[in-house]
């Protein structure tokens, strides 16, 4: 017998481990911080003023600390298997961790404690953020080929510098009021290219990949995934434009594109889904809700735009809440309850001599699979109550989603912490009686 | 010859992909199997090129391999045309992962 010489593990591109590992785990605690002040203060955010701190700070837990980390995580690792490319400078990558965690504790505890020096911190943030779009921009630029993914993801890159450029231009206009004629539509401008451009062109962009190899369903046609880009970047920069300098009169025939480019979007992900060859399991039921959701949400932003619904408060809260909670929120959850324990198995496991007779164990155990389902059975209310709560403007409703989101989020923070714990317990699996 | 290929076969049944928990036979990756009195030629493909599971699995389907080769040198090779796609599933495996 010719014993020939297995293949080394080339794990040259991926990133260090920590690199995903420490945003994931940060984001689960921003997450956890999130649902438990919404739990402790949800009659706040009822008739809030949109300049509140204590709302603005905790948005901010959200879409920087929760959404935007995540995304960044996913996206350092994600470059090795999607470019073919390893991350471009990886510890400028960890240097933008930290600044991005220290400057979103600083600029939200100077919300919170009433102080006006935050644009201190949130230098740090603008900075943090620069330096993972440079990291990011190199790798695409050193990419032998972008995927569809990669070009959705090339899109939202580019469009989170806009969303910096405008929030930096908006917090001046805030202490000085000279830049815009019209900050509310700035604002308009600023929450959808955020919303839309950066979390939601990213979504789209991972969800076509992912939820496909996930799914193991493949879909040859891209029309419809095609026509929803064209028709998200048209409706886009039409309401960022007009948001910006033309009075906002167009808002319903923009809310059109991006509805049309929803439903295309949709229309995609039916396909995938009709052509799965996977049982529904927490990752797909969550792809499922955050559909069902980001259809609420932008059922809600057409009746805005078209003045179905009244332009309150209440009604504005629950278009966000819907967005945040109802869309992105599932997804990410979905997707990271597949990528960590990919990560932990890959780094415990990937260069062990396995054979078959001494198989390594499967992915499904390094994380719970029950805990998941509970975690969705929480979810579920935690989206319908929520946005029940603000639509009617119902604290107990309000109050029993934001329970029902904390529930959630306890249990993605136990299920995280569940497999990074087998980093510090290495060996476990070699036992002969170890779970399979 | 038929026998070695049988048992090759056999062999590359026990190689499981950890993430999709089914054999690399009935999902489809293994694209050819050559028997000649000197070697044992499998070619595998992955689900995508840039799985990095593939050294793991292109590992073990060699070391299962090497356990029934006998004199045969053992080569696996991965290949990539054409694209693996879900249509390459055996029914089998459609019913293991779809009950």
């Amino acid at each position: 017998m010719s014993v020939a010489a297995a293949p080394p593990l080339n794990l040259s591109k991926s990133p260090p481990l920590d690199l995903p590992l420490r945003h994931f785990a940060a984001a689960a605690a921003a997450f956890w911080i999130f649902a438990a002040s919404f739990a402790w203060g949800s009659d706040r955010f009822l008739g809030f003023d949109f300049q509140a701190k204590w709302v603005l700070g905790l948005v901010h837990v959200l879409t920087l600390g929760w959404i935007t980390m995540t995304i960044f995580g996913a996206i350092c690792q994600l470059s090795a298997v999607l470019w073919e490319t390893p991350l471009a400078w990886p510890d400028a990558a960890r240097g933008a961790w930290w600044a991005l965690l220290l400057g979103l504790v600083g600029f939200v505890g100077e919300l919170w404690s009433g102080g006006s020096r935050y644009w201190i911190p949130a230098l740090l943030l603008v900075g943090s953020i620069c330096v993972y779009l440079a990291c990011f921009a190199r790798t695409m630029i050193l990419a032998p080929r972008l995927d569809w993914t990669g070009r959705h993801l090339a899109v939202s890159i580019s469009v989170l510098a806009a969303v910096v450029t405008l929030g930096l231009m908006l917090a001046w206009d805030r202490q000085r009021g000279l830049l815009f004629h019209d900050p509310r539509g700035a604002l308009i401008a600023h929450v959808h290219l955020a919303l839309i451009g950066w979390v939601s062109l990213t979504i789209v962009g991972v969800s076509y990949r992912l939820v496909a190899m996930f799914a193991l369903a493949h879909v040859d046609s891209k029309t419809p995934g095609r026509l929803a880009l064209a028709l998200t970047l048209t409706g886009l920069a039409g309401l960022a434009l007009d948001g910006l300098f033309f009075g906002r009169r167009l808002l319903p025939l923009w809310a059109c594109l991006l509805a049309a480019a929803y439903a295309s979007y949709a229309w995609q992900m039916r396909r995938i889904f009709s052509a799965r060859n996977r049982r529904i399991d927490p990752a797909l039921a969550y792809t499922l809700l955050a559909l069902a959701g980001g259809a609420v949400w932008v059922a809600l932003g057409v009746a805005l735009a078209f003045g179905l619904l009244p332009d309150d408060t209440h009604v504005l809260a629950a278009y966000v809440y819907a967005a945040l909670i109802g869309w992105a929120t599932p997804f990410i959850l979905g997707q990271v309850r597949k990528i960590v324990p990919f990560l932990v198995w890959l780094h415990l496991f990937g260069s062990r001599p396995w054979t078959a007779q001494n198989p390594p164990p499967k992915m499904t155990a390094l994380s719970s699979e029950r805990l998941a389902w509970a975690e969705f059975a929480a979810m579920v209310p935690a989206v319908a109550l929520g946005l029940a709560g603000f639509l009617r403007e119902s604290p107990p409703l309000l109050r029993a989603g934001a329970l029902c989101l904390l529930a959630a989020a306890t249990l993605y923070a136990a299920n995280v912490g569940l497999s990074l714990s087998y980093l510090v317990r290495r060996g476990t699996w070699t036992e002969p009686n170890a779970p399979r | 010859m038929d026998r070695a290929k049988r048992a090759a076969l056999i062999a590359l049944g026990s190689v499981i992909d950890p993430e999709v928990g089914l054999d690399v036979v009935n999902m489809g990756l293994v694209y050819g199997l050559t028997v000649t009195p000197t070697s044992l030629d499998v070619d595998l493909s992955l689900t995508s090129e840039g799985c990095p599971l593939g050294p793991t699995i292109v590992r073990m389907a060699q070391e299962a391999l090497e356990g029934v080769a006998g004199d045969r040198a053992v080569r696996v090779e991965l290949r990539w045309d054409p694209p693996w796609s879900p249509a390459m599933l055996s029914a089998e495996g459609r019913l293991q992962l779809m009950p």
